[in-house]
């Protein structure tokens, strides 16, 4: 097992290196120029050519490319990140100021997937074709069909207009108010969650079906367990065998969803944070952002594969 | 088995009929089949693959899946209750437990996600009630049992890293762990080496030798049969047609399947340049058979009757009974 991990690591670290590259090529490759963006925006006549000359000659801009590749990325393993164009500010400080909102909403969205999505599935495949499984069934397709800035919309109008018991925007820190805290996340975190757990309940509704139709299930009842004993100890872990993949993929897709719902809710989150630097050209931000979204999806693969090696042997032993 | 045979049978099965529903019609996979099986002997179920015998070995604790299956009439009585009637706990107390069941394809069979010696060892905490520690030393024990060397390491193996003459020695393993009265086997040897499917069926003997446990084998191989059952019953169509002592069998045959069948089998004693005799056409169409007895589009020895009647079993002697309207032996 820990080879296993050793290497999964490595493989990781490489994919990291070439996406920091890639990166960096891309940022260079939008069109648009941070510099004339502020020179206008800051409203004083200036010669632009000759004013963005200084400023690039400032910044290091003028220098050939590897170099300028070189000297960011010993300044990004560094902790140095660079200064963001736009609001003048430290890139690092910045994300770490934003990171705990965001990561508030992963943590709240990922266990209201898992605690709704599961049992749904499970329920529905052992029920399966019961009025039960219809509904879960009808419920996980809306739950996935529905986009989630619509999602927010509605959830917005029944829980905090018609109904108001949580907020309809804003954030409250958890120190300040932890109750408070709570409730700002709530309505963000469900509609962030739903469409994960609705792909959830019917990946775990068709695998759990599968499983239940192998002969070591039939072996399970001739052992003389019980129906809950047969599911719990030997259908469920090799069950989520293929499950774990989707978890992969929802956790990559949660970064994405939640630069759209830290819009609709007002929330000063990382999203927030990259639409903004996306608007303004602000390569420092829009280059550490990239790297800490690919870093999100390298990170929650690796999980996925040492989850995988947890619950099949057959793949830890290989 | 004079002394066996005064005694009750263990169990007792009466008309088992087992259904499969489905869209394109109703399959009577197992129709009307009874038999006996005594302490301490070893009965044979033969016959080829879809005549019902493993249905019928899966029917006898209830373990058809359902749907599609349906156990549509019949009783099976064991110590005095019938486990079709019984509450569902209280046949899970017998599963595993009183009655155990060998099944065949153990790479399928065994839990891909589980240790060896925890599959083993869970019959033993789930009704012995024993502590997890002392089960899995007992595992280890019944590993060594059946003959896997470095049992102790082996038994935290997973199924996959075991051959399959293994996998199916730990299923014994398994299935011999709460000494059961009766053990199921559902061709327990297939698909293995005749050097370990002996070796394993010695096994079996050998609990019912020490252990005076009941096994009811299910099989589609002659040889097998001759060798180490004590009765013999012949299933053709999801119908019993000759039920026999295991030496009758061989020296006296009555029903025309059975004697097609031993045809068909080569023989040690047979002169050289004879030729095998299979037995002509297919079995009938289980959704639509054809009226009167199943057999008869295949029997040389058809008469008119077999056309309409479906031939009960009939009593020839003590030991042997066919169903068939005509005996081949005449």
């Amino acid at each position: 097992m820990g080879r296993f991990i050793a290497i999964r690591l490595m493989h990781a670290l490489i994919v990291l290196f070439i996406v920091i590259v890639l990166v960096f090529l891309v940022t260079r490759l939008i069109p648009g120029d941070a510099f004339l963006v502020a020179v206008a925006a800051s409203g004083v006549e200036v010669d632009s050519a000759k004013t963005v000359k200084v400023l690039e000659e400032f910044y290091g801009l003028n220098k050939p490319f590897y170099e300028q590749f070189l000297i960011w990325l010993v300044n990004f393993v560094s902790g140095d990140w660079g200064e963001s164009i736009g609001t003048g500010g430290d890139v690092l400080e910045m994300f770490l100021d934003r990171c705990p909102i965001t990561l508030q909403l992963f943590f709240w969205a990922t266990l209201w997937q898992f605690l709704i999505g599961i049992p749904a599935g499970v329920i529905s495949a052992l029920k399966r074709n019961s009025r039960t499984d219809m509904a879960i069934t009808t419920g996980a397709l809306i739950g996935f069909a529905i986009p989630p800035f619509w999602q927010a919309i509605v959830m917005i109008y029944l829980f905090a207009v018609l109904l108001p018991i949580f907020p309809p925007s804003g954030y409250v820190s958890f120190a300040e108010d932890p109750m408070g805290n709570v409730m700002s996340m709530a309505l963000p975190s469900m509609v962030l969650g739903t469409s994960g757990a609705a792909l959830l309940a019917r990946y775990v509704r068709s695998s759990l079906l599968e499983v239940m139709s192998q002969d070591f299930v039939r072996t399970a009842r001739a052992k003389g367990l019980g129906e809950r004993a047969v599911v719990t100890l030997h259908a469920m872990k090799p069950a989520m065998i293929p499950v774990v993949t989707v978890v992969g993929l929802i956790w990559a897709g949660l970064l994405g969803g939640s630069f759209i719902l830290e819009f609709v809710f007002a929330l000063p989150g990382l999203g927030r944070m990259t639409v903004d630097a996306i608007y303004q050209r602000d390569f420092p931000v829009i280059q550490a952002m990239l790297i800490i979204v690919s870093l999100n999806v390298l990170f929650m693969n690796f999980i996925v594969d040492v989850l995988y090696a947890y619950l099949d042997p057959r793949v830890r032993l290989r | 088995m004079t002394a066996a045979a005064q005694a009750p049978p263990l169990l007792q099965v009466r008309d088992l009929a087992v259904e499969f529903g489905g869209d394109g019609g109703v399959v009577k996979a197992v129709n009307g089949v009874s038999f006996d099986l005594h302490r301490g002997e070893i009965v044979a179920l033969v016959g080829e693959s879809g005549c019902g015998k493993s249905v019928t070995a899966l029917a006898l604790l209830r373990l058809v899946a359902d749907p599609p299956g349906r156990i549509t009439a019949g009783s099976i009585h064991f110590d005095g209750e019938d486990l079709l009637q019984i509450p569902l706990p209280l046949l899970r107390d017998i599963r595993g437990d009183r009655i155990a069941m060998i099944f065949q394809e153990a790479m399928n069979s065994l839990n891909p996600v589980h240790r060896i010696g925890r599959q083993i060892a869970e019959p033993l905490s789930l009704h012995r009630a024993m502590p997890m520690r002392d089960a899995l030393a007992k595992a280890v024990d019944l590993l060594r049992s059946v003959r896997i060397p470095e049992a102790l390491r082996r038994s935290r193996d997973y199924p996959h890293q075991f051959s399959g003459g293994m996998q199916q020695r730990a299923m014994i393993a398994m299935g011999m762990g709460c000494e059961p009265d009766i053990i199921i086997a559902d061709e327990p040897t297939t698909a293995l080496d005749v050097t370990i499917q002996a070796q394993l069926l010695e096994l079996l003997q050998q609990q019912v030798v020490e252990k005076q446990t009941s096994i009811l084998l299910i099989t589609h191989n002659l040889g097998i049969v001759a060798r180490y059952a004590d009765r013999v019953n012949v299933m053709y169509a999801g119908r019993i047609v000759e039920q026999a002592k295991a030496e009758d069998i061989y020296d006296r045959p009555r029903h025309p399947y059975t004697l097609g069948l031993l045809q068909s089998v080569p023989r040690i004693d047979q002169a050289i340049g004879d030729k095998l005799t299979p037995i002509e056409g297919q079995p009938p169409d289980p959704i639509n058979p054809p009226p009167g007895c199943p057999f008869r589009p295949r029997c040389r020895f058809a008469v008119t009757r077999c056309d309409e009647d479906i031939p009960p079993l009939r009593r020839l002697t003590d030991s042997q009974s066919i169903a068939c309207w005509v005996d081949v032996d005449d």
